[in-house]
């Protein structure tokens, strides 16, 4: 079934419109994108999705709990990388890795020891466990942000732009452990505001002005648009959008 | 609530401060520091001697003796004062310059009028400027004068009389102290509010400056995404920084006793106490405030709100009794001056807890509603 489906979810902040009939759904194990210039709505959605905000109207399930009644059900089953990067800079790497995993509630210390290998093997920072996380480069933080967010074993990851400011081979190495994590039967949304991110997601969504354009997979909205590329799909979209009666 | 979860944020902090050297240091080396110098400046202040100039124009008429030179031999025996003889011009010159502290001036007809008025002039000069100085000095050196005044009245007595007074004079002054003791100095009085006023303000700082990263880097977004509660949040800073500042205040209490040398009557466990819960309060205003702040300027901006306005109003500088009572009523709304008058109680009139309860009750209570307002502040739309 979905692990993330809304109906006509909606919020507003004060007299502006950040989603507005927002309707989508994502399956379970895959990596789904969501799509859109700055300020299209995306950070807005995935902090509804984490329980983070309260929706104006309409509805949101997660991990078949409606938020934000279910909240406490689902928040130890999600894994949320926000945008800033969230790391305590006196932290140690597997220090800043520890505390989360003790806040999500792992008790056992040779579990947690087991899981913070894991998420330091996947970050590509195995070398550096001992480093304080002030000393880290920017792509090394980025990593060690996204295993903070995988180190308690989450269904569900949601990613806020995890590839801003990663450099080509490193967006790649993301990109290859998002797949693994599908594998596993994780669920991944993740948002970009880059077109060329898009041919590796599953599905996604393309959004504007809190309004969901499209939905599908790149193939099916190019189809659907009637255009060669996503970026034209993306501008036909937003045009007949913006010509349609509201 | 979980423990596991409270215990989590505790321990992060204490690995925070072990990682962070250079707060560290601030925390554990700066009370320490201050507390020295606030020891040793006052100790200077009393142990040195005041010195007097006395200017003697006394000349009787009638081949009688000075009756000024006994207050004079009076002085020069004393251990609190050094005095030197000089003229009128010079002694004004040597109190300007600061080379005396206080000059006596005997009038020329200073024994005259004694024998026949029955009372007499005597002027004292001092430099004035700064009034504490000038004030302490004058206190010396009146109650040095009065101290010889029985043996001035001894020698106006003819001759077969006095032995009347061999033993000085009926009237017998004794000074008693009911809190304190005679070796009391001003360090005993400004130790205990200088303990609780150092962590209140170093933790409530530090707290406010690590909660608004925790707002600023994102880290909170993390937290408010995770099974943790506000409440959580609250009192793991609480058992974090209270611990921390458990071994801070164990220091300088430590440090003030054995190395100042400042006498404490009551309890040292009940200065720990009372300490302990101002630290509590100053965790919980920090967080509180921090939610004001966008930077760390902004935090920073907080300290003569919150820091020096309890400074003065303590009581530590100004009796609170003596304030206007609008003023009486913003200093009893602020816990440094409960901490004093509880650290008062227990350190210099040694009372137990019981009977400083109303300090103590005070400081819980600030504690309380401080930590209402501080997880109050930590907003998430989604409870």
């Amino acid at each position: 079934m979905f692990v993330i489906e809304t109906a006509a979810l909606a919020r507003r902040f004060g007299r502006i419109s950040a989603l507005d009939r927002f309707d989508l759904a994502v399956r379970k194990g895959e990596t789904f994108g969501l799509l859109g210039p700055n300020g299209s709505g995306k950070t807005t959605f995935i902090r509804i999705a984490v329980g983070l905000l309260r929706p104006s109207s309409g509805r949101i399930e997660v991990l078949g709990h409606e938020l934000p009644a279910g909240r406490a059900a689902v928040i130890p089953r999600i894994g949320y990388m926000p945008q800033a990067h969230g790391l305590y800079e006196d932290l140690t790497v597997r220090e800043n890795l520890g505390f989360f995993s003790r806040i999500f509630g792992e008790r056992s210390g040779a579990r947690r020891k087991a899981r913070i290998d894991e998420a330091l093997a996947l970050a590509g920072l195995a070398d550096r466990g001992s480093s304080l996380a002030r000393t880290l480069s920017g792509g090394m933080r980025q990593r060690l942000s996204l295993a903070c967010a995988l180190v308690h074993d989450p269904e569900l990851l949601l990613l806020d732009e995890p590839t801003v400011g990663v450099d080509p081979e490193l967006r790649r190495s993301f990109w290859e452990h998002f797949r693994a994590l599908n594998r596993k039967g994780v669920t991944i949304v993740v948002s970009s505001h880059v077109m060329d991110e898009a041919d590796r997601c599953d599905r996604l969504a393309l959004i504007r002005q809190g309004r969901v354009l499209a939905v599908g997979s790149v193939p099916q909205i190019r189809e659907r648009a009637g255009t060669a590329d996503l970026e034209s799909a993306f501008l036909a979209l937003a045009g007949s959008a913006a010509g349609a009666p509201a | 609530m979980r423990l596991h979860r409270i215990l989590a944020l505790a321990l992060r902090i204490l690995a925070q401060f072990i990682h962070d050297t250079r707060t560290l240091g601030l925390m554990l080396v700066v009370p320490v520091l201050v507390m020295a110098l606030i020891g040793y400046v006052f100790r200077a202040q009393e142990d040195g001697k005041i010195a007097v100039a006395v200017v003697n124009e006394d000349t009787p008429s009638g081949g009688r003796g000075r009756l000024s030179q006994v207050i004079v031999d009076g002085l020069a025996e004393s251990e609190k004062a050094s005095v030197t003889s000089l003229s009128r011009a010079e002694a004004q010159a040597s109190v300007q310059s600061g080379a005396s502290d206080v000059a006596l001036v005997f009038g020329s007809s200073f024994t005259d009028q004694l024998w026949k008025n029955r009372r007499t002039a005597l002027t004292i000069i001092v430099e004035g400027s700064n009034p504490a100085q000038a004030g302490a000095a004058l206190g010396t050196v009146s109650g040095l004068v009065m101290e010889n005044f029985p043996n001035l009245l001894k020698n106006m007595m003819p001759k077969p009389l006095s032995f009347l007074f061999a033993n000085g004079l009926p009237l017998q002054l004794e000074i008693e102290r009911l809190h304190g003791n005679a070796s009391f100095t001003t360090v005993d009085f400004f130790a205990p509010l200088s303990i609780a006023f150092l962590s209140f303000f170093l933790v409530f700082l530090l707290t406010s400056v690590s909660f608004l990263r925790e707002r600023t880097h994102g880290t909170m977004e993390r937290l408010a995404a995770s099974p943790v509660s506000r409440l959580e949040i609250v009192l793991g800073y609480l058992l974090g920084f209270g611990l921390f500042s458990l071994l801070q205040v164990a220091i300088l209490v430590l440090f003030t006793l054995y190395v100042l040398k400042v006498q404490i009557i009551g309890s040292v466990f009940a200065v720990l106490l009372v300490t302990g819960l101002v630290v509590l309060g100053a965790v919980n205003l920090g967080i509180f405030l921090s939610a004001f702040a966008r930077n760390e300027l902004q935090a920073i901006q907080f300290i003569p709100i919150v820091i020096i306005p309890q400074f003065l109003l303590s009581g530590l500088f100004w009796p609170l009794a003596d304030m206007p009572g609008w003023l009486q009523v913003v200093a009893r709304a602020m816990p440094l001056t409960w901490a004093n008058e509880a650290l008062v109680d227990i350190m210099v009139r040694g009372r137990g807890l019981l009977q400083a309860w109303a300090g103590l009750a005070a400081l819980a209570g600030f504690a309380v509603i401080a930590g209402a307002l501080a997880t109050w502040s930590i907003r998430r739309e989604v409870a």
